[in-house]
């Protein structure tokens, strides 16, 4: 039997447990509409954008230095386990730009495109034919000439280059062949990412804490003047203890913990680097066997050598 | 789109919609959500589809999407163990149990283009413009996911390209 029929064959046997119910569908829709989070939003927004406006200069806030102006209402979908019934609950989060301080070029270009892509794409449909394909557009999220314009527009506004390719990087031998034999620790496992032309890159990963157990991350890298659009969301900004921290590897780093995430974060010369930690004082019952604490965070952040990013 | 003209596609590629979030996410769970969440597009859209391609494909795109855009929001994301995914799928067979086991302990990316291009039979070309990616990297991708299955698979798999 060739390979693509015995792929065939099994995946022929994977089904989905979903129920095709027109009226669950029905009553879906009638509970998507989000206007209510949005009036929440604008009471607390003037108040948020003035904050961050003063401190910026300085830089003084931590991981609020990072964030979206204004907080950013979201749905986030339940479904019922046994009548596969789907509810939105209506948040509003703090989102992050993962490419430099909130006064930096890459970041108010991020969230620009960001606040775009979300708005314009929400309840929108798009030809079935792909946009600019292996183009200029080919390493973003652009669908139309609308899309296209705005994103030139950013990009022109903020004087910043585009990732002109991708390479996928298989794993932890990749990694320290790229970045030298000393970028992850052992028992620092850097598992597939991807890297883009440029040298922004990012890769899952994990390691074992001695007194912590495994924990999860997700390591991501911006080169300085290009965009990228990774945002992360960060839940409330006001759950995050943030300390600077000198590594072993002779990098200060800003450390930010928090309930369920930790973030390890450098403005370095020549990119931004951030690692979100899948765990937290609360602990994540999914990417951790158990709560990190400070020290926990830092022996994290001295499980890379930094140093080798510059 | 009518009542009439949805149920029959909703329930043609729901499991095409799961399969690919399958292997994006790893995990059921996360696969099902997407089902609910591209059914709903579809249920939402108002114009007909020109033929049974374009539904196809146009829902094919919509799952993708639908996959990177929960890929972005890290706090939702689920790690399924792979022995729990395993177990999840009863096959016929032992021998398919096993490949079905190694083809989800690839990575994501190769788990998806695979699954484009051997069940949907997608090009390279078109897949490449699904993921947003070089076609170069989807040869690359399919081309290291077969080696890992040639690895893995010594018995069952063959060594084709």
């Amino acid at each position: 039997m060739k390979n693509k029929e015995l792929y065939r064959e099994v995946f022929s046997q994977v089904h989905t447990s979903v129920q095709i119910n027109l009226e669950d569908f029905q009553m879906t829709k009638k509970q998507r509409t989000p206007t209510r989070v949005l009036a929440v939003l604008a009471a607390s927004a003037a108040l948020l954008t003035a904050m961050t406006a003063a401190a910026v200069a300085f830089n003084v806030f931590g991981l609020r230095d990072l964030a979206f102006p204004k907080k950013t209402a979201i749905q986030v979908p339940h479904v019922d386990g046994s009548t596969g019934d789907i509810s939105y609950e209506d948040r509003v989060v703090d989102m992050i730009s993962l490419q430099g301080y909130a006064n930096t070029p890459e970041n108010q270009a991020c969230v620009e495109w960001e606040n775009f892509y979300q708005e314009y794409t929400a309840d929108r449909r798009f030809s079935n034919d792909i946009y600019d394909e292996g183009g200029r557009y080919s390493m973003y999220s652009v669908y139309d000439d609308v899309m296209a314009e705005r994103f030139d527009e950013i990009v022109e506004k903020y004087g910043l280059k585009l990732h002109q390719s991708m390479e996928d990087v298989p794993g932890r031998e990749a990694w320290l062949e790229r970045f030298g034999p000393d970028f992850l620790a052992e028992g620092n496992m850097g598992y597939y990412g991807y890297a883009y032309d440029d040298g922004t890159c990012a890769f899952d990963g994990d390691l074992t804490l001695d007194g912590y157990g495994l924990v999860d991350y997700q390591f991501h890298y911006a080169r300085k003047g290009y965009l990228d659009t990774v945002v992360l969301n960060v839940g409330s900004l006001e759950d995050y203890q943030d300390w600077d921290y000198q590594t072993r590897c002779g990098v200060t780093v800003k450390l930010s913990l928090g309930p369920s995430r930790s973030f390890i974060w450098a403005d370095l010369e020549e990119g931004f680097l951030f690692v979100n930690v899948l765990d937290g004082t609360q602990g994540d019952e999914t990417f951790s066997d158990g709560p990190i604490d400070r020290a926990g965070l830092e022996a994290i952040a001295d499980s890379f050598d930094f140093s080798a990013l510059s | 789109m009518t009542q009439a003209e949805f149920i029959p596609l909703a329930e043609r590629y729901k499991d095409t919609v799961y399969r690919i979030a399958l292997n994006y996410y790893g995990s059921p769970y996360d696969a099902d959500d997407t089902v609910q969440d591209v059914m709903l597009k579809l249920f939402q859209r108002e114009e007909s589809f020109a033929n049974e391609n374009h539904a196809r494909y146009w829902i094919i795109r919509v799952t993708i999407n639908q996959c990177k855009n929960g890929l972005r929001w890290a706090q939702l994301r689920r790690h399924e163990d792979l022995d729990a995914v395993t177990a999840a799928v009863e096959l016929q067979t032992p021998e398919q149990s096993e490949v079905y086991r190694q083809v989800m302990s690839l990575p994501e990316r190769y788990r998806t283009a695979l699954y484009l291009f051997y069940y949907e039979e997608l090009t390279v070309n078109e897949i490449a413009a699904l993921l947003q990616v070089k076609p170069s990297a989807v040869t690359t991708r399919l081309s290291r996911a077969r080696q890992k299955l040639k690895t893995k698979l010594t018995e069952v798999w063959n060594d084709e390209e």
